[in-house]
């Protein structure tokens, strides 16, 4: 069944139909609640809320923008929503947020990986969860998603200026973190 | 170029957005500058890295399963407040167990001793107010929808473990398990997959077991065979020993 008529009977309310619409965007959508949230525990909370809320909204889409662009949209707003009430709640340290721990799913789990590659890529990571999140939000999505700085802004409400800036300051971080690893990223110091 | 002309250039030259001259100067600066140079090393490594976080990472079947049953409880929320706006509040208890019984009925997948003596049950924060007894098996198998109905015996060392395996075989194809009964001889479990779903899902089940016994009937007859065209298809899975 093609995507039109797929949206239209999930916006009647059909489960089934909901469900196979948006299995196809389903990894999409969690690799963003992952990069956000930095852990699998908060990505799944985070994508069930996400997939909540397309639910109770679709019946409300209204094509001014492409799907994904919409998905993408609600996506970002509810992995914000979710850091925020996490910001509130004081228990959570920064390190139990990280992601952490390996098992069969993981990327980048696989034999013929050098623990080196492994090793930069948890740095990145790390490196990730610990950006400003209007800095994350747009460098997930231009670094990571490939969006162009015009979906981008449409995505996250934000003028194209602002987001270029986001993500120049965004990318200036990471290198400054890349550099104070200079032996594991195999940077010369300066 | 000089340092903050290379700053400047930077962002465009790792987006690609640089002309043939630009992206010249901006590594010719790079090539004699020990900073810039450094920190072109570390945009391309960033570029690329951050392209292939993602490769090799797959969604783990809990939070497959996690946001694919909360949709379909908020569906069925929203399918009963519309029967409950339609009778008013007086009737609401009375009529939420006539309907779901007459929804039980009308699914096949659901043996009737699976919902003898049982009044309904709605999710647990219920209805708009409407307390249902509290303890009732949670039970609202069939929707209007029309079902189709097969099954299938699966023949294993350890009915444990099988279930595990169908459990995340339910969560893969977005299927959901509407009930379970065990007993001496066997499990069995009820699900209720999409008819787009059901092959997909049969062939998986069938991997489960040592072997495993294609539309054997459960009572003895011959199991219908698989309608895909129904909008639904109630599987009843029967994990039984070796
Ligand atoms: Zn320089």
């Amino acid at each position: 069944m093609n995507e039109d008529k797929l949206i239209a009977r999930a916006a009647r309310g059909d489960a089934a139909a909901f469900n196979e619409l948006l299995g196809a965007y389903e990894k999409k959508m969690y690799a963003i609640c992952l990069r956000m949230s930095g852990n699998h525990e908060d990505a799944q909370d985070c994508l069930q809320e996400t997939m909540l809320r397309v639910y109770r909204a679709i019946s409300g889409f209204k094509r001014q923008s492409s799907f994904s662009t919409w998905l993408y949209r609600v996506a970002m707003n509810t992995c914000l929503d979710e850091l925020r009430k996490k910001r509130n709640r004081p228990s959570t340290s920064l390190d139990g947020l990280l992601e952490t721990g390996w098992s069969p799913s993981d990327e980048f789990d696989t034999p013929e990986r050098h623990a080196l590659e492994r090793e930069r890529q948890q740095e990145i990571r790390r490196a990730i969860a610990e950006l400003p999140e209007d800095m994350r939000a747009a460098v997930v999505l231009r670094d990571i998603e490939g969006l162009p700085y015009e979906e981008i802004a449409r995505v996250l409400d934000i003028n194209v200026g602002t987001i270029k800036s986001r993500i120049s300051r965004g990318r200036e971080k990471l290198r400054e973190k890349m550099q104070a690893k200079a032996e594991l990223f195999d940077m010369p110091d300066v | 170029m000089d340092c903050s002309e290379f700053r400047r250039l930077l962002d465009g030259y790792v987006d690609g957005e640089l002309d043939e001259r630009e992206r010249g100067a901006l590594e010719a600066h790079a090539a004699a500058c020990d900073g810039c140079g450094a920190q072109l090393k570390a945009a391309r490594q960033l570029r690329d890295m951050l392209g292939h976080i993602n490769d090799g990472l797959s969604v783990p079947l809990p939070a497959q399963a996690a946001w694919r049953s909360a949709v379909r409880a908020q569906a069925r929320r929203q399918r009963m407040k519309r029967v409950y706006a339609a009778c008013g509040a007086v009737a609401a208890a009375c009529v939420l167990t006539v309907g779901v019984t007459a929804m039980l009925r009308g699914n096949p997948a659901v043996p009737p001793e699976a919902f003898e003596g049982r009044t309904a049950y709605v999710e647990a924060d219920g209805i708009d107010g409407v307390e249902l007894p509290a303890g009732e098996t949670a039970l609202l198998a069939a929707d209007s929808e029309a079902l189709s109905y097969v099954d299938r015996v699966v023949l294993t060392d350890d009915i444990a473990t099988a279930q595990g395996y169908l459990m995340d075989i339910v969560a893969e194809y977005g299927a959901t398990v509407e009930h379970t009964a065990e007993s001496a001889e066997d499990t069995r479990v009820y699900v209720r997959v999409s008819g787009e779903n059901a092959a997909d899902f049969l062939r998986a089940v069938d991997a489960i077991g040592l072997e495993s016994d294609e539309a054997a009937g459960t009572d003895g007859g011959e199991a219908p065979a698989l309608d895909e065209s129904a909008q639904a298809v109630g599987v009843c899975v029967i994990l039984t020993a070796a």
